[in-house]
């Protein structure tokens, strides 16, 4: 059975300040030779990789291939559009990007999977929440693939389902998901980090008071709304022996859990209260933290290294006047590992699954991924590179 | 220590969280939405 994150990692969250993380990209983020050439410090496994590809680059092909992605400013990005035309000027293989409104994509995913008319590269969350595109039927296992060798070990568990590799994302691994928060503000209003949730409401309390909108919630992107939830799973598995295991080998349900049941009905206590503003439904998660450096919003649930994620989207964003901590519904005080990290996978069944392979091969060579990583500020997944930094278990999140 | 649930979709999970918000469904019927989408997944897996 597939085993995921979401996992139990106790404690309060850090804004994890990265300031060593983009050494080797330079000053100029466009620049791809740039990149290349100041990194120095790179895996020789990675390098010698890159240098057999580049110069044994294949003659130019008349082919496009089809990708398809959700819509949303982290699931294709300005980088990744500039690399898509890098690859067609080297290979001649074209990329038709089909991006679906994110509300509807997974469910148009798995319709067009089954009907054997998907994209040849999709666009997918990773492990436990890729299992939902039945991957063992639909994916191509690349585990063979050469250039899966110098990948990091978080970007190879990121990217592997069932003990195999099906597809990668450049950020490499899943960061825990918390609350982030306006320090000054909670100082000013002598507010406590919530540890329940009658603390979190009280706190929410003071703060409308105070003319503040208490939660920035993007609800025009439902899916926010599910990680939310997600994030109750080790609270209700600590409640509830047992049920991670029960709800994989479906012998147990979620109406049988009264965390989750807490949770929904919490979450309508905030909203009922008015605690996620008068905006909530026309609230999109890309605007959340300029609306939360504005003043407006007081606290926002985002990713535990959201100033890594963010800070190419949100360049001027004062991390340094902002913490997380855990989701507080039904009294949780574990955060939990979201499996988020957007993966690249091939169709199984695809007619061009050499071109597809092509494109996968080029977004993984050092030079370009390197451009991607120092424009995306995201961690690096290659071995050996000065951005090479564990994330992964208990030394990703700290106490506050 | 890690461990996981299969078949989570945020969007689908956020959508019925949302019909309850609209009063819509109760939370135990959101709960139940989501079993039931699971199902079907485990239905697909098993052919």
């Amino acid at each position: 059975m597939k085993k995921s994150k979401m996992g139990v990692l106790n404690a309060g969250i850090p804004l994890l300040l990265t300031a060593g993380l983009l050494a080797g990209c330079g000053g100029n983020n466009n620049n791809g030779n740039n990149a290349q050439s100041a990194s120095p410090s790179a895996s020789s496994s990675a390098s010698a990789s890159a240098t057999a590809k580049a110069s044994d680059a294949p003659a130019k092909q008349d082919v496009t291939i089809t990708m398809t992605a959700a819509s949303g400013d982290t699931w294709i990005r300005d980088i990744d559009k500039e690399i898509i035309q890098d690859f067609t000027a080297e290979t001649g293989i074209k990329i038709d990007l089909q991006i679906v409104p994110a509300d509807q994509y997974a469910s148009v995913l798995k319709t067009k999977l089954a009907s054997g008319e998907s994209a040849d590269i999709s666009l997918i969350w990773p492990e436990a929440n890729a299992a939902q595109f039945l991957p063992d039927n639909n994916f191509l296992d690349l585990s063979g693939e050469p250039w899966v060798s110098t990948l990091t070990d978080a970007a190879k568990k990121n990217g592997s389902y069932n003990g195999k590799f099906i597809g990668w994302g450049p950020a490499g691994e899943d960061g825990g998901w918390g609350v982030l928060y306006n320090k000054e503000l909670f100082d000013k209003l002598s507010i406590g980090v919530p540890k329940t949730f009658d603390e979190f409401l009280a706190a929410c309390e003071k703060i409308q008071a105070s003319g503040v909108i208490p939660i920035f919630e993007p609800l025009k992107d439902s899916w926010h709304s599910g990680i939310w939830m997600s994030l109750m799973g080790p609270q209700a598995n600590a409640q509830q022996a047992g049920l991670y295991e029960g709800l994989n080998s479906n012998k147990a349900t979620f109406a049988s859990s009264k965390v989750f049941e807490t949770f929904v009905d919490q979450y309508k206590t905030l909203y009922d209260k008015g605690y996620f503003g008068k905006e909530a439904f026309s609230n999109t998660y890309d605007k959340g933290m300029a609306a939360l450096q504005s003043g407006k919003y007081a606290m926002f649930m985002v990713p535990a290294n959201q100033d890594v994620q963010a800070k190419a989207s949100n360049p001027d964003f004062d991390f340094t006047k902002f913490a997380e901590f855990p989701s507080p519904f039904a009294d949780n005080k574990k955060l939990a590992v979201y499996d988020g990290t957007i993966i690249r996978v091939i169709n199984k069944n695809s007619k061009k699954i050499d071109a597809a392979k092509a494109y996968l091969s080029y977004i993984s060579r050092e030079d370009v991924l390197k451009k991607v990583l120092c424009r995306s500020r995201a961690q690096s997944v290659l071995q050996g590179d000065p951005g090479d930094h564990d994330r992964s278990g208990e030394n990703a999140p700290r106490q506050l | 220590m890690e461990v996981g649930i299969s078949f989570w979709d945020s969007t689908s999970i956020g959508n019925y969280i949302q019909e309850n918000l609209a009063g819509k469904k109760t939370a135990k019927q959101v709960l139940e939405a989501i079993d039931k989408d699971r199902q079907k997944l485990f239905d697909a897996q098993s052919k």
